[in-house]
């Protein structure tokens, strides 16, 4: 666009003269990624998150058996141990034994050692389809029945857990998206107007998003889905993820507010309208880009906030409902006090939730720092 | 003549202490002379709503002062499950069985020291019967007109029931309030405000072996010992021997069993899926596990077959009865006892819990987990499998149906999901929907929206006490509900079969009546029952003279329970 401004965008900090010279040449995604890549911290959070969400958008190829599938032979099997050595000591293919209910009152299960049962790979199992589309039925890995291999153990259904983790990573990991969508057009839009008007209207729009802030978006959820008893499961979640997108803007909507109060006063606004374009435009085509940083960092950083809430929700009955898996209705399940101190297994979820919002922090962390190089928060200035 | 069911320990009491307000001590067996001293704790899962037991609809209610604090004319055996007498010492019936005479003990004291009379006795009936008072005794003592009452003098009833009733000792077993101290607020209409829960727990009297003495809200209740009760073990001594009973409220089963771990309670009932686990630390924790046999709790699926609101083709299979049979043999029930009972369990297949050994007919039908006689039966109804193997009836329909139960309960979600699959491989298409407990019990109830229900019934020693569910204008008809006319011949003859086993007075005659209706329902399986959990308890060694069944529980006898230092 013509109207786009030449002047150096309020959003870049004014660079001191020595790191410029350092500097000069690069574009301004360039200079952010460099810094971003120093954060140590934030680039292994990276990578531990490509690999999630990878691995979530390939589970049901990485995933020995589908989400559902149960085994009433194994209920609370433990973890498979894997074998590298023969009985002999000798590094061998690895393979598994098959196990077996010795007890049924303790659940103790012990392996069948009389047959070897190899991990194959690229194993032709279940089908399903990949990406919603592609029909296909081979898993990465797995073993020949009557065997199994449950690398993390069963849950009470005879369920393995890794598949149903990676399954569930699906639900779990994006269902941020709509909550990001949500949040950020409703936040932009409503902190733009606010903020771009000023006065009589900023003030009315801000004390309603101060009400709106107010609200206990947890227990008005839950209060919610109790409310919507008899709609079905499936829409209930639907439901609680838009109204929990719909209380979480106002926040993100005052920053936004704030930055366009000042933005607003720039010459460039005052081409932009010169020139005939309309409040509305100049607000989304103008004034709104110059927010860019903030909106990245602020999105990365309501992540992890956002993964929480679908778990909690989840955990309480609230969320995705059996048979169909996510971390968090998994680990309600390890909730009973035996089930906990007799298959530790079932808590995997929770470390898988754990590093999530680990990561999701760390990466943050790095993008704030990348982006907006004033607020250093942490290690050496930069 | 006259036919006396009084009991020979009552009669030999009165020929002992002939007539007068001397007090009549009822003799308990029990296997020790106990020593006096020590408490009882449990720990219970909720807080009570109400100390009035005629406003009390909940077992977190009832528990506490059921038994306890109030007790009824007759009662039954913990054990036995017989009928035997409480504050009645005896009774007995006119030959057409109609009118019933009831010999109040004389020397019963409520526990504010006023001597209980045959006042309170018809004072309760008027309670009872006050259509202001929504308690859960009316609608039963209506048959359906009310009970005639009167009293004959200071220590004698007189019920005239309005027919031959075989369940006449069952109906009178309501807990008796006190007349010197409720009659007036009831008087002023105050009735429904007597005895909440911020009532001072002292100013609770009954006549039971315990008084309150303090209540607080989420944490404890306790009661002491009620030093002028009516029972007294074999050498005479005054019951009951514990100086203490005290109740915990816990929040949820985990904190009940840490509780019991850390010795702050001393009688605890154990899930079955804890009782090997806990069978091997039972030495070091210094308790013995006691095994009460099933529960009188059923589980069950049941389809809705009725035509007003379910739509076609739907309703015609559900109303099948070789749809029924088939479903039933798709019943895993071994895999249900393993994995949600650790094995714990038995199966059930008379509509009669197995505990109920009194009605239980032991050789009805049965249907073992069997895919194969499943599709045979399904074949034989005129269902056809298509080339993708799924199942269509005899118009092309593919049979496709929703199964609901509540949610976060494990015993039934496992169920749905075990029965879901098995369906599934018989070429079902079954979503499966866990719910709000009080909305699936809605729909249940009103018949609407829903195709099959995965639910549970408490069930009584009677048969008569779930003609509610089985006769057809029940209101736990679940299966044809709201219908005032039986929809088929087999549900008419249930209903004559209540009718008359309602009226027969010879035990053993009645029975036999009772077994065709197990037939019946084994053969028609209007409901397909799963599996029976078996009851445990664990109770500290010091605790004597117990007697756990899972009839009675761990306390029916609490009167006799003592701690041995």
């Amino acid at each position: 666009m013509a109207t786009t401004p030449t002047a150096p965008s309020p959003g870049a900090p004014p660079v001191p003269a020595k790191a410029a010279e350092e500097y000069r040449g690069f574009s301004l995604t360039a200079l952010a990624w460099r810094r971003f890549r120093r954060h140590k911290l934030a680039m292994y959070a990276s990578v531990v998150l490509i690999i999630l969400y990878a691995a979530a958008i390939f589970s049901p190829f990485l995933a020995p058996y589908s989400e559902t599938r149960s085994n009433r032979q194994k209920y609370f099997h433990p973890p498979t141990k894997i074998h590298f050595f023969d009985e002999n000591g000798r590094l061998t293919r690895p393979y598994v034994y098959n196990y077996r209910l010795v007890d049924v009152g303790r659940r103790i299960y012990e392996p069948v050692t009389t047959t070897k049962y190899p991990i194959k790979f690229f194993v032709k199992g279940e089908s399903y389809k990949l990406f919603g589309l592609i029909e296909w039925d081979v898993h990465l890995y797995g073993v020949d029945s009557p065997a199994v291999i449950y690398p993390l153990g069963a849950d009470h259904l005879g369920r393995d857990i890794v598949s149903r983790m990676l399954h569930g990573s699906r639900k779990s990991l994006f269902i941020v998206i709509p909550l990001i969508v949500i949040t950020v057009s409703i936040g932009l839009m409503y902190g733009g107007i606010s903020g771009y008007f000023g006065g009589r209207t900023d003030n009315i729009m801000m004390r309603i998003g101060e009400v709106v802030m107010a609200v206990p978006s947890f227990y008005l959820l839950i209060a919610l889905a109790g409310v919507m008893r008899d709609v079905p499961a499936q829409q209930r979640f639907a439901a609680v993820i838009a109204i929990l997108g719909l209380v979480s803007w106002a926040g993100f909507a005052r920053v936004i507010r704030g930055m366009v109060l000042s933005l607003r006063q720039q010459e460039f606004v005052e081409g932009a309208l010169a020139i005939g374009n309309s409040h509305l435009r100049t607000i989304v085509r103008h004034i709104l880009p110059n927010t860019i940083s903030y909106v990245v960092v602020s999105i990365t950083l309501q992540v992890p906030g956002f993964i929480i809430a679908e778990s909690s929700l989840s955990f309480l009955g609230l969320g995705v409902q059996e048979p169909f898996s996510s971390w968090g209705n998994m680990l309600s399940n390890a909730t009973d006090l035996t089930n906990l101190t007799r298959y530790p297994w079932m808590l995997a979820p929770g470390f898988l939730i754990f590093i999530t919002v680990l990561a999701w922090n760390y990466v943050g962390d790095g993008v704030r720092d990348a982006l907006d190089p004033r607020a250093v928060t942490s290690g050496e200035p930069r | 003549m006259k036919r006396s069911l009084s009991w020979l320990m009552a009669a030999a009491l009165v020929l002992a202490f002939g007539l007068g307000a001397l007090a009549q001590p009822y003799v308990m067996e029990a296997e020790t002379i106990g020593q006096y001293g020590g408490e009882i704790r449990i720990a219970t899962l909720g807080d009570p709503r109400t100390f009035n037991p005629y406003l009390a609809k909940e077992t977190s209610s009832t528990d506490v002062i059921i038994g306890r604090i109030f007790e009824p004319l007759i009662g039954r055996n913990g054990v036995t499950t017989a009928h035997e007498p409480r504050l009645a010492k005896a009774w007995e019936f006119s030959e057409d069985g109609t009118v019933w005479t009831f010999y109040l003990r004389e020397g019963v004291y409520w526990h504010d020291g006023v001597e209980f009379t045959a006042d309170d006795v018809i004072f309760t009936l008027d309670i009872i019967y006050d259509p202001e008072i929504p308690n859960n005794y009316r609608d039963g003592m209506l048959y359906p007109d009310p009970i005639q009452y009167r009293k004959i003098d200071r220590y004698t009833v007189e019920f005239t029931f309005p027919m031959a009733l075989a369940t006449a000792m069952d109906d009178v077993s309501f807990p008796i309030i006190p007349k010197h101290i409720l009659e007036q607020p009831w008087k002023e209409g105050r009735f429904n405000e007597m005895w909440g829960v911020d009532t001072p727990p002292w100013e609770i009297i009954g006549t039971g072996p315990f008084q309150m003495v303090e209540y607080r809200p989420s944490e404890r209740i306790v009661m002491t010992r009620n030093p002028n009760y009516w029972r007294v073990d074999a050498e005479g001594n005054p019951l009951p021997y514990i100086t203490r009973f005290v109740m915990y409220i816990a929040g949820n089963q985990d904190a009940m069993r840490l509780m019991f771990d850390n010795r702050e309670t001393n009688i605890y009932g154990v899930r079955g899926t804890e009782v090997d686990e806990m069978q091997d630390n039972a030495e070091r924790g210094g308790y013995t596990i006691y095994e009460g046999g099933p529960t009188f709790s059923t589980l069950f699926v049941v389809f809705n077959q009725n035509e007003l609101f379910v739509p076609s083709p739907k309703v015609e299979w559900f109303q099948n009865k070789l749809f029924r049979q088939a479903v039933a043999h798709a019943v895993d029930k071994q895999s249900l006892i393993d994995i949600v009972f650790g094995g714990r369990a038995v199966p059930q297949w008379s509509p009669v819990s197995a505990p109920n050994r009194q009605f239980l007919k032991e050789d009805v039908k049965t249907y073992p987990y069997d895919l194969e006689e499943s599709r045979r039966l399904l074949a034989e109804a005129g269902f056809t499998w298509g080339p993708d193997g799924r199942l269509y009836d005899w118009n092309g329909n593919h049979v496709e149906f929703t199964l609901s139960t509540n949610e976060g309960n494990l015993q039934r979600e496992t169920f749905m999901t075990l029965l879901a699959e098995d369906l599934t491989e018989l070429g079902m298409t079954v979503h499966t929907n866990p719910m709000d407990f009080n909305l699936l019990v809605n729909q249940l109830t009103s018949g609407e929206n829903w195709d099959a229900i995965i639910i549970g019934l408490t069930g009584g020693v009677d048969p008569d006490g779930g003609s509610n569910v089985w006769q057809s204008s029940g209101g736990l008809h679940m299966w044809n509900i709201g219908r005032d006319e039986p929809q088929t011949e087999w549900e008419a003859r249930v209903d004559e079969i209540f009718e008359i086993g309602r009226t027969i007075l010879d035990p053993e005659e009645r029975v036999k009546v009772y077994y065709e209706w197990q037939d019946i329902i084994a053969e028609e399986v209007p409901l397909i029952y799963a599996v029976t959990p078996l009851v445990y308890a664990a109770a500290r060694n010091e605790i004597k003279n117990i007697e756990y069944t899972a009839y009675g529980g761990s306390l029916h006898n609490i009167h006799v329970l003592w701690i041995d230092n």
